[in-house]
């Protein structure tokens, strides 16, 4: 306790760190708010900066970033259908139907809190246990529990926003199939560069490098979401959603306390591990709350329970992403991959003996994003009765806009036309796939756990000599193995017993 | 009367013939038998647009299939798993899809998936509304010609003209605002080069544009 309180007066006794705590609380919120730009943006874009500032005020900086950035994506996710990152896609599914009901105080008041409960919650998890935690995480799971986990993820989640459970691992497996475009993760050999179709041939260096994610997600979700409601528009059957300030209840709180508890687990588990991260957190915590709900039918019709879940879990996935960085410097995913450039630009070398040699800047950065997280009830809050406002604003002023972003954000990615038109090209697919009830969520769920998946199989196989059952003999990946095939044969048996899913994303 | 039906609606109509006594048990059976071709080619056109895709594919992998130093399964082990993954998963969903139909057991699954899909593609599609899908393909082939800097005005009162507002303040204000926001967050702060275009005048007008933007910095 004696370090978290030093290491709190260190951070509200400086007004250079506090002022830093500041940007990054409102920047982080901002960024991860807008459609188009997200955290990792704004990361890109201060790290150059970080050179001159003092090592302690740069990691606690793009720490804040972090918590704040996962739950500013919420925002747009539940008032337009489009997340700001794609741990926020789960979010979409109940948030954006509650706005459509006249509820969107509600979703955005029950993000807030939700996303402030799962990131302190880490954040105390992570100052408690770091070295432990980390040790025990690196040591148990290798590939064989990665690929295991990945399995078991896509497993129970597969058929998270899609009409049926087949149309849900269809949407998945096309995910996993636009993840194997660019180099395959062993030999380095480029993957469907070269296209030859009725004698036509074709090559792409662009396609060497890969489909990157954030082009397929600002076209799955912005460009799709612009496309239906120009539809809708057309046809005059657009109706604008109420703008409702009305926050939840500590009575709907209440009845959501094991969702908050189970989705806490779910995202500080998933967010230990390298690569994977807030996302499948997010999808793991939604999936998981569904299963387990009374009110399962509810789900994806705009049920608080979807939205909590989800918010919990990507924002309990922050604080557990620190551990392998500062215990043992692992980065998981890409802002912890710039925190450890941070580390590298001042001459640091994070792992165990950091504790003992900058003990400062791990408890002032364990300060912030604690304090961090939970100053983002107030400002979450004071969101909550001002954002709320622009659904006043008529949609078709608003979608020029939200396109411009778009269109901004995906050419910005890599200074590529082709990643604008990549986008688009997934946008008006989202557009069909939305309207047959296909899941764009499974696509990127897919296309984000593929690479991972793929890597990790690989290396599996290369350890176990080719034999399958080599995975069975690690008690973590043959529970998860084993959690995974029970999942897909329930869930089978329930589609064919037609008490499948009956919804999927609000369009 | 064929016209006007959709698959909602003929399986409505289905079951409310059902519940009548029935000296119409001929239409009964027609309407049933609409309802299920109905079905039944859209569940194999699904079936063929995912053949399709696993099948191009499939295809492709030819062309990247080399062998790995100490990887038995190559870099086509894993696309190859997932084309097999499609093609399976797309004829299981033919068959329950293809039985369930056949039963006359629509769930309650397939007629919340069909209000939405005819909710939102009933019919040939508006003039409007292709115009609506056909603007962005438009702008991005212009834009690395033409420069974003010119084309986008453009294309934000087209987009704003086919979403039906029609107020010259309004095109002129919306237009204003989320351009220059544009143009100072992306332009100014953040030095994102954005296409400048290449074909004059327009090369030299997107530059001053820029200049403008960064004047003073």
């Amino acid at each position: 306790m004696e370090p978290f309180l030093t290491g709190t007066a260190m951070l509200f006794t400086d007004p250079t760190g506090l002022m830093i705590f500041v940007c990054g609380l409102l920047g982080g919120m901002l960024f991860g708010a807008i459609p188009g730009v997200n955290m990792l943006t704004l990361g890109a874009v201060l790290l150059p900066f970080t050179i001159t500032m003092e090592p302690a005020h740069a990691v606690m900086l793009f720490s804040v970033i972090y918590c704040s950035g996962v739950f500013g994506g919420a925002i747009t996710a539940i008032l337009f259908n489009i997340p700001g990152a794609p741990e926020n896609a789960p979010t979409c599914f109940d948030g954006y139907p509650m706005t459509m009901k006249g509820q969107a105080g509600k979703a955005i008041g029950a993000a807030v809190c939700c996303s402030a409960l799962g990131g302190v919650a880490s954040a105390c998890l992570m100052m408690g246990a770091t070295g432990a935690i980390a040790n025990w995480a690196v040591r148990a799971f290798g590939p064989q529990e990665i690929f295991a986990l990945i399995f078991f993820g896509l497993a129970v989640s597969a058929s998270i926003g899609a009409s049926s459970l087949w149309k849900g691992w269809l949407s998945v497996f096309a995910g996993l199939l636009i993840a194997t475009v660019g180099t395959d993760p062993v030999g380095g050999i480029p993957r469907f560069d070269e296209w030859n179709l009725f004698g036509l041939e074709y090559r792409s260096y662009y396609l060497s490098a890969g489909i990157h994610f954030i082009p397929l997600i600002l076209g799955f979700f912005a460009v799709s979401e612009v496309l239906v409601q120009a539809t809708n528009i057309s046809r005059g059957l657009r109706e604008r959603p109420k703008a409702a300030l009305e926050f939840p209840t500590f009575a709907e709180f209440w009845r959501v306390r094991f969702t908050v508890l189970r989705s806490i687990c779910v995202g500080f588990f998933a967010g230990i591990l390298p690569g994977i991260g807030a996302t499948l957190a997010a999808f793991l915590g939604y999936s998981q709350a569904q299963r387990w709900s009374r009110n399962r039918d509810g789900f994806g019709k705009g049920e608080i329970e979807g939205v909590v879940a989800s918010e919990t879990a990507n924002n309990a996935a922050t604080g557990a992403a620190m551990i392998p960085l500062l215990a043992l410097g692992l980065p998981g995913g890409a802002l912890t991959a710039m925190i450890m450039g941070i580390f590298q630009i001042h001459g640091m070398e994070p792992g165990p003996l950091i504790f003992i040699n900058s003990g400062d800047l791990v408890w002032i950065t364990f300060a912030a994003m604690f304090w961090a997280n939970l100053l983002i009830v107030i400002l979450g809050w004071i969101q909550t009765k001002t954002v709320v406002h622009i659904l006043r604003v008529p949609f078709r002023w608003l979608a020029p806009g939200i396109l411009m972003l778009a269109i901004i954000g995906a050419f910005a990615l890599r200074n590529l036309v082709i990643d604008v038109w990549v986008m688009f090209i997934a946008g008006v697919a989202a557009y069909f796939m939305r309207a047959t009830g296909y899941s764009p969520a499974g696509i990127v769920l897919g296309l984000i756990l593929g690479k991972i998946g793929e890597s990790a199989f690989s290396k599996s196989m290369q350890l176990m000599h080719y034999d399958f059952t080599g995975f069975l003999g690690r008690p973590i990946s043959a529970l998860l193995l084993i959690l995974g095939m029970i999942a897909i044969v329930s869930s089978i048996m329930r589609e064919l017993r037609g008490k499948g899913r009956v919804h999927a994303p609000a369009d | 009367m064929c016209a006007s039906l959709t698959p909602t609606s003929m399986i409505a109509n289905f079951r409310a013939f059902c519940s009548m006594p029935s000296d119409r048990t001929e239409t009964t059976q027609s309407v049933r038998l609409i309802a299920f071709l109905s079905n039944s080619r859209k569940a194999i056109l699904e079936w063929l647009a995912w053949t399709a895709i696993a099948g191009v594919a499939f295809l492709q992998i030819g062309n990247f299939r080399r062998e790995i130093a100490d990887y038995a399964f190559g870099a086509d082990g894993w696309p190859l798993a997932i084309c097999s993954a499609i093609f399976i998963g797309a004829t299981l969903q033919l068959v329950v899809m293809l039985l369930r139909n056949r039963a006359g057991m629509q769930s309650q699954l397939e007629s919340a998936g069909n209000s939405r899909e005819t909710d939102s593609t009933p019919g040939w599609p508006s003039l409007q509304l292709v115009a609506i899908f056909m603007l962005p393909f438009i702008y991005l082939f212009l834009m690395p010609r033409l420069g974003f800097f010119a084309m986008t005005p453009f294309f934000i009162v087209a987009l704003l003209l086919l979403m039906q507002v029609r107020s010259f303040a309004t095109i002129a204000l919306v237009t204003l605002f989320a351009y220059g926001i544009a143009l100072l967050i992306f332009t100014r702060l953040f030095y994102v080069a954005l296409p400048v275009g290449r074909i004059e005048p327009f090369y030299g007008i997107n530059n001053a544009i820029v200049s403008l933007v960064r004047a003073g910095m």
